[in-house]
């Protein structure tokens, strides 16, 4: 059951070539995790971080700037 | 890409004890009210309900928490005639799947140049605003072909209809052969990314 608002077109559109996608597409730039960091300011990193990716895959890092 | 991703956290487990990977939905998150200091979207922020989701990551982030949506340019920049065909063949597998796949089947995407209005307009974030920055990474003939393979756009045409793109496919391929060389070349990548706090 897919939940409201998710459409499922859009989770199929990237079924079937990950090894494509890993391959080939450009990595994380390493400015993203230290501009990201940096505006969290004085409190920092205390809880986890979360990455939303396609195929509704969501990473979930506990305590880390990973 | 779940998939790909789990393989890989299986060589870093030693070294990354606290990564995981969930399968979920961005509307419907599995953490506790202002649990989560970052949430990231690379590349796919486009293909979520932004109105749900941009709730739902309000909801997980704790008070001062970011929202980040990056996203790099297409295509990566290389030579004008190369770009202009890769956009073609962009174009023409988006105006082949309006031909093969009924409208219900049909991916939908919002337009990355308005994440930043929509993330303003959601009331959740106390400030947003859009950074932008660049990368290199190298690259080769084989890769820039494979960016353009890479597209969803293209991979579902290549699913229904394979043979659709093949002189496309080809010319593109003998185009970006001819300009490389053989060589493995630093390329621009440009990004914007559409931050918001919480």
């Amino acid at each position: 059951m897919i939940p409201a608002g998710n459409s499922k077109p859009n989770i199929e559109r990237f079924l079937g070539f990950q090894d494509e996608y890993d391959r080939y597409r450009p990595e994380a730039p390493p400015i993203v995790i230290e501009r990201l960091t940096r505006y969290l300011g004085r409190c920092g990193l205390r809880n986890r971080t979360v990455h939303l990716s396609l195929e509704g895959c969501s990473g979930d890092c506990n305590r880390s700037g990973a | 890409m779940l998939g790909k991703a789990l393989e890989k956290l299986h060589f870093l487990k030693d070294s990354a004890p606290s990564l995981s990977f969930i399968q979920g939905f961005s509307n419907q998150l599995p953490f506790s009210p202002d649990s989560v200091d970052i949430i990231t979207c690379s590349q796919s922020f486009h293909w979520m309900d932004p109105g749900s989701t941009l709730q739902e990551v309000s909801r997980c982030l704790r008070p001062g928490g970011i929202f980040a949506a990056y996203d790099c340019d297409w295509p990566l920049v290389l030579q004008p005639d190369i770009e202009a065909r890769y956009s073609h063949l962009i174009a023409t597998s988006e105006a082949l799947l309006a031909e093969l796949q009924p409208a219900a089947e049909q991916a939908c995407k919002w337009d990355k140049e308005g994440h930043l209005a929509r993330m303003k307009a959601s009331g959740v974030f106390t400030y947003a605003r859009e950074i932008v920055f660049h990368n290199t990474e190298n690259c080769d003939a084989q890769r820039y072909v494979g960016l353009m393979l890479s597209q969803g756009g293209i991979q579902t045409v290549l699913k229904l209809d394979p043979a659709a793109l093949t002189q496309d496919i080809a010319g593109f391929t003998a185009d970006v052969e001819q300009f490389f060389q053989g060589r493995t070349l630093p390329v621009l990548i440009s990004y914007r990314m559409r931050v918001g706090v919480k």
